[in-house]
């Protein structure tokens, strides 16, 4: 690199002499500064670089270069969002907790605690919302009575950007039928609009459920509207009829459900781009073991099975039409140490484990403290992420996000 | 690949092309080392070669350093190609490897340049289109920009601290947690 010429100097003849040789030196044009931006993963490079000087800062303010680096660049993994009741209090807040150093993310996440409001200020009678789901940056909160899951509205809200938006009601129709559940959810947005829009669309699908049938709906932020998009007789597969007891995954363009704690090894895919069901099964090994749908190398469909203080990575041989076990395999065992482990939330690129030291005494285990990692699925590396006391039996949800200036409204 | 129409490539091979630097510099290159880039790649294709190929953009220090990439990564790409119908699987993986770590090497030494140099490199392959040549030297910019403060980033490019103290204070507010 070139030294300054103007060091040690008094600093009238330095500028002087640093002005000329500025003058005689190559400036490089916007879209090849832009280029070399690009190339910066880490966030914090790229809010240095913008620090050092007014085109620096231009380039990277501006909104083409954040979409453009949006679509380049995962957003790095924050910590993870739980929905509790907070002791004394009767209402329901988001937990945000934050990745705590040494993770890479925790200055990122401590700049998020700052900034965004995760206390929902803007929810009448907060005690009867919960979080259904969260993705891109986005919560999506659901209000449903006490008795039976029966949806009475949704919300969208983006709590770094400050923002939430009401979702219409699902259209009813007495011919669906009693209906026994409703699973609300948020379908990630595809790399293509990241690309191509500005504020991003989003699109809220909806199972609900009857005694036979489900029927998913897709609401989409552009029209503001909701639509029946596919069905699923439900048959002989009962296990479908208690939809609570099943968990739900996202990984290569498709939800999957699987039934946790049972016996059972085939799960219900839906593939969004055609929005079409089916039922695939799962090796026997993931048999009452706590599992995980991934994108695994490749873009194959993944597997993680927790075994005894061992990760277990499956991946899919087969494209995606064969539904035979036999095209699953085992590509890698990594063990982990010894703690009861379980999955939190996944977010792109990303799972969340959890463990909590082994301890007989249930009593005992209010006070324990649980760990959280992050496993990078690119790698299988897996980072400590966070420690906290609380013990909530809420699902926890990863959330990614760029931090404020890099970040772009969800919506 | 190699097994068809080596006839028409090794003619291609033999067939030579004149670059005038900006100072008059004129320098004689294969054409396989010529449509690298992908701006001359085009103007042999529309025909317009015959007595040389004017690049006032770039001086005559920088093209012949543009020339030693192209000379070195052109060879290396023949070399790939030849070898693929006449090495087992194995043996031209063994090669592969080969030729990437010496290509690696070279790519190192490459860099080691002044800044200055290095933005022409970047103006130049930008202005022929080597994508790979772009590619290595937007990357080497990038990394030494990594784990650097705004300082160290000024004194490095040589850069005129020009945010007013107001925007400099806005800019910590905004985004402390890049500097802890």
């Amino acid at each position: 690199m070139a030294v300054p010429p103007a060091a040690g100097m008094p600093s009238s003849t330095a500028g002087r002499i640093a002005a000329a040789a500025r003058a005689a030196q190559p400036t490089l044009p916007d879209d090849l500064l832009e280029d070399i931006f690009l190339r910066l993963n880490d966030t914090a490079d790229l809010v240095r670089a913008a620090a050092s000087c007014t085109s620096f800062r231009r380039i990277i303010s501006d909104r083409r270069f954040r979409r453009r680096y949006r679509c380049l660049h995962r957003p790095p993994v924050l910590g993870f969002l739980d929905c509790a009741r907070r002791h004394g209090l009767d209402r329901i807040s988001v937990n945000f907790y934050a990745a705590e150093p040494p993770h890479s993310s925790a200055p990122a996440a401590r700049a998020v605690v700052r900034d965004a409001d995760f206390t929902l200020p803007f929810l009448s009678d907060p005690s009867s919302w919960r979080v259904s789901d969260v993705r891109d940056g986005r919560i999506l909160l659901s209000r449903q009575t006490t008795v039976r899951d029966i949806l009475k509205e949704l919300i969208v809200c983006d709590p770094l950007h400050r923002r939430h938006i009401q979702i219409p009601p699902i259209p009813q129709d007495r011919d669906y039928g009693i209906i026994t559940f409703y699973e609300p959810f948020l379908d990630p947005v595809t790399d293509k609009e990241k690309e191509t829009e500005d504020d991003l669309p989003f699109r809220v699908i909806c199972n609900v459920f009857t005694w036979k049938k489900i029927r998913t709906f897709a609401f989409s932020s552009v029209t503001g509207n909701w639509q029946g998009v596919t069905s699923f007789v439900i048959g002989t597969f009962t296990w479908l009829k208690y939809p609570y007891i099943l968990r739900r995954h996202y990984a290569c363009s498709c939800f999957f459900w699987t039934v946790f704690g049972h016996d059972k090894t085939v799960m219900l895919v839906l593939e969004t781009r055609e929005m079409r069901f089916s039922v695939v099964d799962l090796p026997p090994e993931s048999k009452y073991r706590e599992n995980a749908l991934v994108e695994a190398r490749e873009g194959r469909l993944g597997l993680l099975i927790l075994g005894e203080c061992m990760l277990f990575v499956y991946s899919r041989t087969s494209p995606n039409n064969s539904h035979d076990v036999k095209y699953w395999q085992c590509d890698n065992a990594i063990p982990l140490v010894d703690r009861r482990w379980s999955f939190g939330g996944r977010a792109e690129g990303y799972a969340l484990l959890e463990g909590v030291a082994r301890n007989p005494d249930q009593i005992l285990r209010k006070k324990m403290v649980t760990h959280y990692f992050t496993v990078e699925l690119k790698t299988l590396s897996v980072k400590w992420l966070c420690a906290t006391k609380s013990d909530t039996a809420s699902p926890h949800y990863l959330y990614a996000s760029f931090p404020l200036p890099l970040s772009l409204p969800s919506i | 690949m190699a097994s068809a129409g080596s006839g028409d490539e090794k003619a291609a091979a033999a067939a030579m092309i004149t670059l005038i630097s900006s100072d008059n510099e004129k320098f004689e290159v294969t054409e396989a080392t010529a449509t690298l880039s992908q701006t001359i790649r085009h103007m042999i294709e529309d025909g317009c070669t015959d007595g040389g190929v004017p690049l006032p953009n770039v001086t005559s220090k920088i093209l012949a350093r543009v020339i030693e990439y192209c000379k070195k990564h052109a060879t290396a790409a023949a070399g790939e190609e030849g070898s693929s119908s006449s090495f087992s699987d194995a043996a031209f993986l063994e090669v592969d490897r080969a030729f990437l770590e010496e290509l690696e090497e070279f790519d190192d030494a490459f860099l080691e340049v002044d800044r200055a140099t290095l933005f022409d490199l970047i103006l130049a392959a930008n202005y022929l289109d080597i994508k790979g040549l772009l590619n290595l030297t937007c990357q080497k910019v990038a990394d030494s920009v990594k784990g650097k403060t705004p300082e160290q980033i000024r004194e490095m490019y040589n850069i005129v601290n020009d945010l007013t103290p107001e925007e400099e204070a806005e800019i910590r507010r905004e985004t402390q947690w890049a500097f802890e």
